[in-house]
């Protein structure tokens, strides 16, 4: 037992455990669905789903490193992606809603953050709060309808690298500033202790605009992408929100933040999350099962990955 | 001698945290009225042995006997309620509940009137297990976090008190104590071993354990080195085996060194919500300022205030070559000051990450290619302390946690050191840490000093201020007493006159 122990905190451990649940997931649903979900549909299907995720587990990051937590991300996204297709369907413009849909989901994540701020109050609080909010709004706008884009702009959008390179650029920016700039060290100390993190001259407030806006980016594009992909607006939330939770815990980082937080953690936790949901699925695994399948997974992995949390917050926290 | 009944024996105890050994083979056993006395350096397992016959972790190999029958604690609780009670190095009790939950922690069942929890009766106990212990100026219903450290740990003994312990383990707690409150800890331990228990009493503090202590065992780098009876202590013979080679007396500095007349950091009748009242102070241009008191005085608050962590309600704290006034922690870690806290888990380190990431995480801009942070200039910044203070770890990614109190302690200050302070704050800087360490610690503030740097330090240690500063001022009551000044000599009993 202590040396299973001991390897656990080997620092090669962490790292490539992700891979390996990765890998067994993949090894699993490929015998159970007779390797069906190898084929070049499925695969470009789970690679899809995983970019919009992987995008949005990036983003989410900046905010889980400080010891935060914001499950709002879902609802955000339908947001931006209702008031992007009244946009086009305003003017037409295809940049147009790519643009709108970026930035509101940019400013929607940093309502959160400016809330959480000025009243003081803890985000995951606010993004309680926030998400129903945003769902009240979504249903307003959009009632029961459901708003197609014309299929030659999506079947343009989908062939074009566009969320590729969106992807890409996001990653290479976000690894930068979060592995090798002052910033990224400073979250991750803020994360770890506040307290300690005050007597080397952090300034809070300052560093949690800037997670917020890092995230705020990323969202926006996940939401553009998810708009690419769906080629549909309607007001129904994706289960992005719970989706990033276990993305990232999956790809080895504690969504309670601190010094082993790394944002590229995502990518692989997206794939994995997709795969999970997607295989399961194809055996036949009903819609709500996969949602408690999903909960055990990630109860089970925070208990194995972080130290012992406080059970029930003090009412000191907020 | 006749020989009396052993309380707990320990055999052939190992244990290993990964490929590290902090212990291998240890042996000993307690006897009954005896006062235990366990010493080494840091990092030489005397915490582990504590830890591991309190249950708090279990020994990878070895057994433990304890009142005759074999001992095998699954956790503190089995432990206490076997009679053991153990006194801890950090932090043991919680900041958020009043002192009276704190000390009756676990037993609230004993105050159950008709279902409820009668608070009143709890606070009557807590007020009687207070006083027990030698406490009369805190409310038990006040919450734990107004108090400090030191009060925080009597507060802890009190708890353990509560429980009557056969067996009483104080680990390195009389470094964080007052004269006053180490003479109320001395009473209880010589309490216990007359009452038929016994005491193992963990430090490396020679003097104390010399003076306290009927047996000492001396451990180094995790191995049994001795056995000493009361009669056969000797200052030379101990300090010998502990460091393995001989060492000579004195580690202060012995010089006359003046300080120049400039004024760095001024404190202009500063006062603060709590304690402080109407306090000044000038520190010059290498000047090594030592602040003393008993522990209520409000000298670790005046330190948490120059700093910028407290609020100053009236008054200014400025730092005077600049002018600029010192209103939080960034403005004064940006102008080159320097901070080491006495809470050192709380306010110092970050115990998850690595000793890398904790020195560097002042020194980001002295680690910088451009806007990017480079790999290699931290690991040679990091490395360079690591050899410096020699501080015991696998390498620089060593998780923090894992760490000895006393390399706790160097990874704090080496923290500073690397990035090149001018005005530094040190409170406690040498708390539960062992001679050698300490020589060197005082070294490298000697050091500080002749390149001009501007330091304060705050200690409840006379030896330390008397030894290393050039003006020392007492506090009372949250105000400045008197001055003394090294020119002068420092007389002992003055001072301790001065500050009761």
């Amino acid at each position: 037992m202590q040396r299973i122990i001991d390897i656990g905190r080997k620092r090669w451990f962490v790292e490539i455990l992700p891979v390996f649940i990765l890998l067994s997931l993949f090894l699993i649903f490929g015998i159970q669905t007779n390797g069906i979900i190898f084929n070049r549909g499925n695969l470009n299907n789970i690679l899809e789903q995983a970019l919009i995720t992987a995008i949005a587990t990036i983003a989410v990051s900046f905010i889980y490193t400080t010891g935060n937590i914001d499950i709002s991300i879902g609802s955000i996204i339908c947001v931006s992606c209702v008031v992007g297709g009244r946009i086009f369907e305003s003017t037409n413009s295809v940049p147009l809603m790519l643009l709108v849909t970026t930035i509101s989901g940019f400013l929607l994540l940093n309502i959160n953050g400016l809330l959480s701020t000025f009243l003081k109050i803890k985000p995951m609080v606010v993004a309680i709060v926030m998400m129903t909010v945003y769902q009240a709004i979504a249903t307003q706008v959009m009632g029961a309808v459901i708003m197609n884009i014309p299929f030659n702009v999506v079947n343009t959008l989908q062939e074009s690298p566009i969320r590729m390179v969106l992807f890409f650029a996001y990653l290479v920016v976000s690894v930068i500033v979060f592995h090798f700039t002052k910033v990224g060290r400073q979250l991750r100390l803020l994360g770890g202790n506040e307290r300690c993190a005050k007597t080397v001259g952090i300034n809070r407030g300052r560093l949690l605009l800037i997670s917020y806006i890092m995230a705020g980016i990323g969202i926006g594009l996940s939401a553009a992408c998810t708009l690419i992909r769906t080629g549909t607006v309607s007001s129904v939330s994706p289960t992005t929100g719970t989706d990033v939770m276990l993305a990232t815990v999956l790809g080895g980082m504690s969504i309670f933040g601190g010094h082993r937080s790394k944002c590229y953690a995502g990518v692989i936790g997206a794939l994995s999350i997709v795969v999970l949901n997607k295989g399961l699925l194809m055996i036949g695994v009903s819609n709500e099962i996969v949602q408690g399948i999903r909960g055990l997974i990630f109860i089970l992995i925070v208990y194995l990955t972080s130290e012992k949390q406080k059970t029930i917050p003090s009412r000191l926290d907020y | 001698m006749e020989q009396k009944e052993v309380l707990i024996e320990v055999k052939d105890l190992c244990k290993n945290f990964g490929e590290t050994k902090a212990l291998r083979n240890v042996s000993f056993s307690v006897h009954k009225g005896e006062i235990r006395g366990l010493i080494g350096e840091n990092g030489s397992g005397k915490s582990t042995v504590a830890s591991i016959i309190c249950g708090i972790q279990p020994a990878t190999s070895g057994t433990m006997y304890y009142k005759g029958k074999e001992w095998t604690p699954k956790n503190a609780i089995e432990a206490q309620q076997s009679g053991i009670g153990m006194v801890v190095q950090e932090t043991g009790t919680i900041a958020n509940i009043s002192i009276a939950e704190n000390i009756f922690i676990g037993d609230y069942s004993r105050f159950k009137k008709r279902g409820f929890l009668s608070k009143k009766e709890m606070f009557l106990q807590a007020r009687k297990a207070l006083e027990d212990v030698g406490i009369t100026e805190v409310l038990p219903e006040m919450p734990t976090r107004l108090l400090d450290f030191q009060n925080r740990k009597m507060v802890e003994i009190a708890r353990i008190m509560k429980i009557n312990p056969e067996l009483l383990i104080v680990d390195e707690t009389t470094t964080a104590l007052s004269q006053h409150g180490r003479e109320i800890l001395y009473k209880i331990m010589r309490a216990v071993a007359d009452n038929g228990g016994s005491v193992i009493l963990v430090s490396h503090d020679l003097s104390e354990m010399m003076e306290h202590c009927s047996v000492l065992t001396v451990l180094r780098d995790g191995i049994m080195v001795g056995e000493l009876e009361k009669e056969d202590f000797e200052e030379q013979t101990i300090k010998r085996m502990l460091v393995g080679r001989e060492l000579e007396g004195n580690y202060y500095r012995n010089d006359m060194e003046p300080y120049s007349d400039e004024v760095v950091l001024r404190a202009d009748c500063i006062t603060t919500m709590e304690q402080l009242m109407n306090v000044s102070l000038e520190l010059h241009k290498g000047e090594i300022l030592g602040i003393g008191g008993l522990s209520e005085c409000g000298m670790h608050r005046l330190g948490h205030a120059l700093f910028g962590l407290e609020e100053i309600i009236d008054g200014a704290v400025t730092l005077v070559p600049k002018g600029i006034k010192v209103t939080d922690s960034e403005v004064a870690f940006d102008n080159k000051m320097g901070y080491v806290s006495k809470d050192r888990e709380g306010e110092s380190l970050e115990r998850n990450a690595s000793i890398l990431s904790n020195i560097i995480s002042a020194g980001y801009d002295l680690c910088r290619v451009g806007p990017f942070s480079s790999a290699r200039k931290e690991r040679e910044y990091v490395r360079k302390q690591i050899n410096q203070l020699s501080i015991k770890c696998v390498d620089e990614h060593q998780i923090v946690r894992y760490l000895s109190g006393g390399n706790k302690q160097k990874v704090v200050f080496a923290k500073w050191i690397a990035c090149d302070v001018e005005v530094v704050i040190l409170d406690c800087p040498t708390r539960g840490v062992d001679v050698g360490v300490k020589a060197q610690m005082y070294h490298l503030i000697n050091e500080m000093k002749k390149k001009g740097k501007s330091i304060i330090i705050i200690s409840e240690e006379m030896s330390e201020l008397r030894g290393m500063c050039d003006r020392i001022l007492i506090m009372r009551d949250g105000k400045i007493e008197r001055e003394f000044m090294r020119a002068d000599g420092f007389d002992e009993h003055e001072i301790i006159e001065c500050m009761i």
